[in-house]
């Protein structure tokens, strides 16, 4: 008879709703830019920067696996795990793999430039972005340039995610979509060590409640 | 670990090999990016283009394209779908681009109005929310419009004459207003600036520059009445090849202005009410209006 997995818990409750709200976010942007749902848009960008604003708090003041200290290793600890896994070496790792880790800081990076330039941008007929009358219209012109080519790099890199994903979960039998759901793992799949710290919700809502303030003292008329 | 089979560390999940895995990632991207391509054709011509495979439809500068329509997209549209913005990544600056469409498909069908998104665009009633120009800009003329459908009914073509599109609406005159060079204009400037000044100086506000982007001279002595007579007309010799316009109504010029005014040589109006005429200068005046010169005095 099996035995039942011992499952550890991983990932706190705030990473995991940041992490489906950013799908969700990305996912009601793309749909009502598309169909020139602009006033959505736009509240859609406004959350997305809110979180990402909580999002690099909390990998400050966060749990364990949410800290950036924990999970950004150097490039060339990613690169050899790379190459580790390339011979087919499995590395386990609580949270964040090394490479991992950068896709994280890279998809943060993206977006944040996505949401603000979308503050600056224009379509040059009826939308403004809330702060586009600050710079000259020849730079909101720039930058909604950029706007339009950042997303196609956003879409690559979220590409990149789902392969890298599903790579995981059906090459290497190490499911990492059900964990970030429910925020645990198989005992197995987590190395031995002493164990993760966890942050009261609390916090994280404080955190939540700054990145909103913050968003409202930028865009303040 | 081998490439298929279990992984040890989580013996109930059967993996699949990488090869195999990859080769499905393959099959998947090739199958968004043709997706992408079919929904997108300016997204099909960006790889086309990159691979060096994007011809260019057929054109010619004489065409009823080249001669009617291009110039009307230029001057509606280019701003917002041309080189420097491409608004739902449409470009209207070039016959293929146009033909290519944007990201929402094409929007010219060529001989068919009803499906061409652009016809239906830009023939939307006045105030509607998807009529293109956006009201921010000016409208198509009737005219503008009536061409445009007239060339995408008989194909789209950028090479068909224009003596082939009989029934289209004439084209209207165009008016150039040529930029102006601060340069050019104060080369040009330059040997009136001196005596101007002076006369400046002498009859404040009686002389002054027609434009900024002009070295052409403007007279109006109005104002100076009968203080103002062929002494001081005479004093304006220096720049008289200058004047172009001069009004001198209601002042004491008389018989001895008749050279000074004729020493005028591009003056094109002269404006000479009140102004009591002697033989000489009515000689002069009747000379001046041969000369097409717009005369306004009190005998015709």
């Amino acid at each position: 008879m099996q035995t039942p997995l011992k499952l550890v818990r991983v990932w706190d409750l705030p990473t995991r709703v940041f992490h489906w709200s950013l799908a969700v976010l990305v996912l009601c942007s793309w749909v009502s830019a598309e169909n020139g749902l602009l006033k959505l848009h736009l509240w859609s960008g406004l959350a997305m920067l809110t979180l990402l604003l909580f999002r690099i708090l909390w990998g400050f003041v966060g749990s364990s696996t949410a800290r950036f200290g924990l999970f950004v290793r150097s490039p060339r600890q990613a690169l050899g795990y790379l190459r580790a896994m390339k011979r087919s070496e499995d590395h386990l790792y609580a949270g964040h793999n090394p490479a991992g880790g950068w896709m994280v800081l890279t998809l943060l990076a993206v977006l944040s430039l996505q949401a603000v330039t979308g503050l600056f941008s224009n379509d040059g007929v009826r939308f403004f972005g809330p702060l586009a009358a600050r710079i000259s219209a020849a730079w909101s012109d720039r930058l909604t340039t950029l706007h339009g080519t950042v997303f196609d790099v956003i879409l690559a890199l979220v590409w990149l995610h789902i392969v890298a994903v599903l790579y995981y979960r059906h090459v290497r039998a190490n499911d990492l979509v059900v964990p970030m759901i429910t925020g645990r793992k198989p005992d197995a799949m987590v190395p031995p060590g002493p164990p993760l710290k966890f942050v009261a919700l609390r916090w994280a809502l404080l955190c939540l409640v700054f990145a909103a303030l913050l968003v409202w003292w930028i865009l303040r008329p | 670990m081998s490439d298929a089979g279990v992984h040890p560390a989580n013996p109930g999940r059967r993996a699949l090999s990488a090869r195999r895995y990859f080769s499905w990632v393959a099959l998947l991207t090739t199958a968004c990016v043709a997706a992408f391509a079919w929904l997108r054709p300016s997204f099909a011509h960006e790889i086309r283009a990159t691979l060096g495979l994007e011809h260019p439809p057929p054109h010619s500068p004489q065409s009823f394209y080249a001669v009617r329509v291009a110039p009307i997209l230029d001057q509606h549209c280019r701003s917002c779908h041309g080189p420097g913005r491409q608004k739902a990544k449409l470009r209207l600056d070039s016959l293929g681009a146009a033909l290519r469409g944007g990201k929402h498909g094409t929007v010219i069908a060529p001989g068919s109005l009803a499906n061409s998104a652009l016809v239906q665009r830009i023939s939307l009633p006045a105030g509607s929310d998807r009529l293109m120009p956006p009201s921010s800009q000016s409208p198509l003329a009737a005219d503008e419009v009536t061409v445009i459908k007239l060339w995408i009914a008989a194909g789209a073509s950028g090479v068909r004459p224009v003596s082939a599109f009989s029934t289209a609406p004439k084209p209207v005159a165009q008016v150039v207003i040529l930029a102006v060079d601060p340069k050019v204009v104060a080369r040009e400037r330059r040997p009136v600036d001196g005596p101007l000044q002076d006369l400046q100086q002498r009859f404040p506000y009686v002389i002054e520059y027609e434009s900024r982007g002009s070295a052409r001279l403007e007279v109006n002595a109005t104002r100076l009445g009968r203080r103002f007579g062929d002494r001081e007309l005479a004093a304006f010799a220096p720049v008289s090849a200058s004047i172009v316009r001069a009004d001198l109504s209601g002042t004491a010029v008389g018989e001895a202005s008749a050279q000074a005014l004729l020493a005028m040589k591009n003056l094109r109006t002269l404006r000479l009410i009140g102004v009591q005429e002697g033989p000489a200068l009515a000689a002069a005046l009747a000379s001046m209006r041969e000369r097409g010169i717009r005369v306004y005095a009190d005998t015709p």
